[in-house]
């Protein structure tokens, strides 16, 4: 295409145009495009690290900038967007980037499950059942599932390309001999259609065990380490686990003392235990008491 | 210029070049936290000799550092005797532990939530919240309760074993002493609390990638009273008030076997955070793994990820975020194999 009369041609002429100082929902266009690829590539070979160009963004590194990328280059108008860290809407960090994203998107925010179109996550899975149009964002810090046992990145990648998972199965098995199970608590590694393993972020075990054929898409953005992962709609995921020894899910020590729950996936509070998911709880809160 | 060289001339006409240079309008910068990056590093809490040898070294932090502890040596020295945790007030608190704890979390001055998106307007819009930010520490412990009222979060996690920390004593002073290995714990803390800023975090950054889990479990930033013994009756009287930040951390640690929780304490003068949590982490570290024997390999992966400020400086400060959803969880599988 040839540049017409009424072309801008400089940036700033662009953003001129545009009416506002900087790009809608934060990032310009050719990161998003370059992100949006990457979630494509990943989906593509579901659960395998796609590198991407991971920007420095106005999170420290670390704080989900893995997430907040694949978040904003998703994000359209019509989005309703929920921020969660570690199963709460109120933490700062997480009130900070639903703020940067509805704002720079121009979309509405919310902190209800139901109600949001994409949720972004640091930790947990969402225990509300998520519908086929919603999509989930998870914030990775590790997305190298065999960075423990095989600390070389290339050679981790040999491993990766050959589906020779030898260490972390001897790892796991090293753990069985001694302490009886697995030392993983949160991170627990996980084999995606049989094939290849990926950190799942550090979720619980108890989200873990929820992976499985989720009718949702699944992304996972770790912006420190540069890379993508993705589980389609529907995949299997199994926790790298041998058959007779089932990986566990953590037992709390009480009920939620707000919802009664026994099911949930639960924390101490001034020696209280309580649902982690405020919102899950807040609805199971609400249908029980009139 | 090298100091080896003779005093000549050309020397002379340098230094002066130097120093005009120097001269320059310092403009409105407002460099409260280097500041206290160098009186840290210094090992000296003197912030208007930091803002002076920050401004003659041109912007040079460590040259900086180099010039107070140059400055720092010529100096008097009196002992100091150890602080009491009655006279620390306590300014601000964090627990990424629980999502409650007792006695509450403050996130008073939160560096955190300063912006990461630089600001091209001139005029001062926050003006009026300025005042506040670079307010002196010290202002705001009126009401503030003390280290001794607040009760200690590690206290909370009685379901894990944790490997025992080495008998505690009083240490050396870096500055005083020279200190040869093996160094006991407090030696070690002392020298490492001086240490460069980005070499902790690099190194701390090494290690946090390695563990399985890392939870800080308590930060608090307080105003500790400095109290000396009166050269005369002997009695001890408050000399000074020196900001202190300090932070505890647990890490997986095997205890005779099982998983448990190894304990890392660091503090560090002033309010830059990453410090303390990087002293506290390699404190951890290294009472989990003993000497840190695990091998490190200085690979290009592990250089090219070290050296990467914003990486190793969020990565190290991201402890700040809230952990309770895998804490709880790394606690309930440490139960269930101590139980099992």
């Amino acid at each position: 295409m040839t540049p017409g009369p009424q072309r801008p041609s400089t940036v700033a002429a662009l953003a001129a145009q545009h009416g506002r100082p900087e790009a809608y929902a934060y990032l310009d266009e050719d990161t998003k495009r370059n992100v949006r690829r990457a979630i494509l590539k990943a989906l593509a070979i579901p659960g395998w690290q796609v590198p991407f160009a991971s920007r420095e963004m106005p999170v420290a590194r670390g704080w989900g900038s893995g997430g907040l990328q694949v978040t904003l280059s998703l994000v359209g108008p019509n989005d309703v967007v929920k921020v969660i860290d570690q199963g709460d809407d109120h933490s700062s960090n997480a009130v900070g980037m639903r703020k940067l994203i509805s704002e720079s998107a121009g979309c509405a925010e919310t902190t209800s499950t139901t109600a949001a179109t994409i949720i972004q996550s640091r930790h947990r899975i969402p225990e509300l059942d998520l519908r086929a149009d919603q999509l989930l964002v998870l914030q990775v810090p590790h997305p190298e599932p065999l960075r423990r046992v095989v600390p070389a990145d290339v050679a981790a990648l040999v491993h990766h390309a050959e589906r020779d998972y030898t260490p972390a199965w001897l790892d796991l098995y090293d753990a069985e001999a001694r302490i009886g199970g697995p030392r993983t608590a949160a991170d627990h590694p996980v084999l995606v259609d049989g094939a290849r393993l990926m950190s799942p972020s550090p979720i619980p075990r108890y989200d873990v065990l929820r992976l499985n054929r989720r009718p949702h898409p699944i992304l996972l953005g770790a912006g420190r380490r540069a890379r993508l992962t993705a589980l389609p709609p529907y995949i299997d995921v199994a926790p790298l686990a041998f058959e007779d020894s089932p990986l566990d899910p953590e037992h709390a020590g009480a009920p939620c003392w707000r919802c009664g729950s026994t099911q949930t996936y639960r924390v101490l509070a001034e020696r209280r235990w309580c649902c982690s998911d405020i919102d899950a709880c807040r609805v199971r809160l609400e249908a029980t008491t009139p | 210029m090298y100091a080896s060289m003779h005093e000549n001339d050309a020397l002379c006409a340098a230094r002066a070049l130097a120093q005009r240079a120097t001269a320059g309008p310092g403009g409105h910068a407002d460099t409260s936290m280097l500041e206290e990056q160098v009186c840290a590093e210094a090992g000296l809490w003197e912030t208007t000799a930091a803002r002076r040898a920050l401004d003659q070294s041109r912007g040079d932090a460590a040259h900086a550092v180099s010039m107070l502890r140059v400055w720092a040596a010529t100096q008097p020295h009196v002992q100091a005797l150890p602080v009491s945790p009655d006279d620390v007030a306590v300014v601000r608190r964090l627990s990424s532990a629980y999502p409650r704890i007792p006695g509450g979390q403050w996130l008073g001055l939160a560096p955190e939530l300063i912006s990461r998106q630089l600001n091209w307007t001139d005029d001062d819009g926050p003006a009026a919240d300025r005042p506040e930010l670079t307010a002196d520490v010290t202002a705001a412990t009126a009401d503030a309760p003390t280290r001794a009222a607040t009760p200690r979060v590690r206290d909370l996690i009685d379901i894990a074993a944790t490997v025992p920390s080495p008998a505690d004593g009083a240490g050396d002073d870096p500055a005083r002493t020279v200190l040869t290995p093996p160094y006991s714990r407090a030696n070690r803390l002392a020298m490492l609390a001086r240490g460069e800023t980005g070499a902790l975090v690099a190194l701390a950054a090494l290690i946090l990638g390695r563990r399985q889990e890392a939870v800080m479990v308590e930060l608090t930033v307080g105003v500790a009273a400095i109290r000396i013994s009166h050269p005369r009756t002997g009695l001890p009287c408050a000399a000074a008030e020196v900001p202190v930040t300090e932070v505890e951390v647990v890490l997986d640690a095997d205890v005779d076997g099982r998983p448990g929780l190894a304990t890392g304490w660091g503090a560090s003068l002033g309010r830059v955070e990453r410090r303390a949590i990087s002293l506290a982490l390699l404190d951890g570290a290294m009472q989990a793994d003993g000497e840190l024997r695990e091998p490190l390999t200085l690979d290009e992966q592990t250089v090219v990820a070290a050296t990467d400020g914003p990486a190793t400086n969020g990565f190290v400060e991201h402890l700040r975020l809230p952990h309770y959803a895998s804490f709880a969880s790394y606690l309930a599988n440490v139960a269930g194999r101590t139980a099992s």
